[in-house]
């Protein structure tokens, strides 16, 4: 298992995919930096007002900066995956005495790293760029990037799953479809709370639990944004339902739940590679 | 022997199936395979393009899942991981990763089959040496020809003296000078007491190295035996006149052509009395000729017959 680990480890430093995100990371941050930069000198807001500026923007750009981790997670995994699966990799190599569950897990450990490692570097490396140059921090930038770098696994572990059986490119983009459609019915949960409009309300629920991603970034944005500012917010109605900002904490059984629905989509993938004719 | 024989006759087989079946959906890919293969034994798996020999193997490895019956591969059941450690397989369309060196690949499948840190540098060292490779363990597998990942494959699969060597259809990308090549590693594997089950359709590397075959055809065994039972020279020609045909007849024999006459159930040791019949019947011998059956022939007929 941790042999299989190391393998897509390496995998992905020789296919230069490390390098690609680590130059990727560079770009993004230097462009973060001097942009907030620019920002810092040329705004002339003050007080609450600057805050406000500052943290939107740094919330918007950790958004796309989910989305693209998301990516790179669905369509790493969905390549390992269904790449090795196709090839005919995958039969020389469960040939033998492997579990196809260890090897899945293998597979899963080593993206993870991959996956974790070009999270933290890069998300850390905004915020603390941002910090520097513009003097503003998120007040939990930890929890947040933590959050984030769960909801990439999150989606690395339904395209992990779909790869047993899809080929990569079907995976992944099903496994992205999935991502934008939990975001959208987190949206129309936002929506039914600021009507309080219980099918509304309920759709959006079914939506967290068949998938708790969307769930996740309301967490990590809730602790990248200044209590200054939510206790703001909650003066307004409107801001309810803005679904760039989140007013509240999730609870903690959104979590639990995340992390169990992880282990469910990993079995049912284990199980239908297990099933797989090779 | 390797013929239909009930699971539990031969406890030290090798490997054991017992009517193991696996379909496509409707496509049957192998009717109920039995078949018993000795430890120790170079074991031939014949038959024509689709008849089923890769779908066997897989079966034995637990690549696929038979939809019927059972087998035992080195006293596990069939896809049982532990009996796998002992097992070195060559998949009939091998590939390995592209972006590894030939020796990481081999150290890779030396850490899967369990081989004590130890033992695996020198393992990769003496199969690439033994597949022809020695000069080319850095370099990155996916600049090899095919002919070299089919001997890397070969490798993996020698890699840590397993006591069952699958290969399926081993020699399909070699050279001549390889095919004799994997003669030797063959014969190098019965040597050490291992037990080789070969795929092929190539009848003169069966007749070159097997002890024992079966024939498969459309997913059943038409014919299985000792190789050299089945080549046995049988029948014999001979040159000889003063006979009539009613008088060869008589003696179990045909006349092919004028002078000639066939005796196909004659044994090489009835030789002597079958030349002492035909003189008591008063016939002339110039000629005895032993016919040698060819296992392509061998091969052909048994398709035929079925
Ligand atoms: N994955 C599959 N799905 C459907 N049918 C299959 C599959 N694999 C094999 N078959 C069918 O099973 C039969 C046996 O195939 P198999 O690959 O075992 O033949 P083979 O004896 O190895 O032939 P060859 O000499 O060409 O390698 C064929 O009719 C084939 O079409
Ligand atoms: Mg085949």
């Amino acid at each position: 298992m941790l042999e299989i680990c190391r393998l897509t480890i390496i995998e992905s430093l020789r296919r230069r995919l490390t390098l690609a995100l680590f130059a990727t990371t560079l770009l993004l941050v230097g462009f973060t930096g001097w942009a907030f930069a620019k920002l810092s000198q040329l705004s002339s807001l003050q007080g609450i007002e600057r805050l406000a500026q500052f943290s939107i923007l740094l919330i918007f750009l950790m958004l796309l900066f989910t989305g693209m981790l998301a990516l790179t997670a669905v369509f790493s995994a969905a390549a390992a995956v269904a790449g090795e699966l196709e090839s005919g990799i995958a039969a020389a190599i469960l040939a033998r005495p492997i579990r196809r569950g260890a090897y899945l897990f293998g597979k899963w450990l080593g993206l993870a790293v991959v996956v974790g490692a070009f999270a933290l570097v890069a998300g850390s490396g905004e915020i603390l760029v941002v910090s520097r140059v513009a003097g503003y921090a998120p007040p939990q930038p930890v929890a947040g990037l933590l959050l984030i770098v769960a909801q990439a696994l999150l989606l690395m572990t339904l395209s992990l799953a779909l790869a047993t059986r899809l080929s990569a490119v079907t995976s992944a983009i099903v496994a992205t479809v999935a991502f934008f459609l939990a975001w959208m019915l987190g949206t129309i949960d936002l929506m039914g709370l600021a009507l309080r409009y219980p099918t509304l309300m309920a759709v959006g629920d079914v939506g967290k639990i068949l998938l708790p991603t969307n769930a996740l970034w309301q967490a990590a944005e809730y602790h990248l944004e200044p209590p200054a500012l939510i206790a703001l917010a909650r003066g307004f109605t409107s801001f309810s339902s803005n679904p760039f900002m989140a007013l509240a904490p999730q609870p903690a059984a959104v979590l639990i739940w995340a992390a169990i629905w992880a282990a469910i989509v990993f079995g049912i993938g284990a199980l239908s590679l297990g099933r797989r004719q090779l | 022997m390797a013929h239909a024989a009930a699971p539990g006759r031969d406890p030290d087989a090798a490997i054991r199936t017992d009517l193991l079946e696996k379909r496509y959906g409707r496509r049957v890919a192998l009717h109920g395979l039995s078949l018993t293969v000795p430890r120790g034994s170079v074991f031939g798996f014949l038959g024509p393009n689709g008849a089923g020999k890769t779908t066997a193997v897989k079966l034995l490895l637990g690549l696929v899942r038979p939809t019927a019956g059972e087998g035992m591969v080195l006293g596990g059941p069939i896809g049982d991981p532990s009996a796998r450690r002992r097992i070195g397989y060559l998949p009939e369309l091998f590939r390995y990763q592209d972006w590894l060196s030939a020796r990481e690949v081999l150290r890779s499948h030396a850490v899967l089959a369990g081989l004590g840190r130890e033992r695996i540098a020198a393992a990769t060292d003496s199969a690439l040496e033994l597949v022809g490779l020695e000069g080319e363990g850095r370099r990155r597998v996916g600049a090899f020809s095919k002919g070299m990942q089919q001997r890397l494959g070969l490798a993996a699969a020698l890699i840590g003296e397993p006591e069952l060597v699958v290969l399926d259809e081993p020699t399909s990308a070699l050279d001549p000078v390889g095919r004799h090549e994997v003669r030797g590693i063959i014969q190098g594997l019965r040597d050490r007491g291992a037990t080789v089950f070969l795929n092929s359709h190539l009848l003169t590397e069966i007749e070159a190295v097997c002890d024992e075959v079966a024939v498969v055809d459309h997913g059943r065994v038409i014919a299985s035996g000792r190789l050299d039972e089945l080549l046995q020279a049988r029948g014999a020609e001979v040159a000889v006149d003063g006979l009539d045909s009613a008088a060869v007849a008589r003696l179990g024999g045909t006349m092919a052509a004028p002078g000639a006459a066939i005796f196909p159930d004659i044994a090489e040791s009835d030789v002597p009395e079958l030349v002492a019949a035909i003189v008591a019947n008063g016939g002339r011998v110039y000629r005895v000729t032993p016919r040698k059956a060819s296992l392509e022939q061998i091969f052909l007929d048994w398709l035929e017959v079925r």
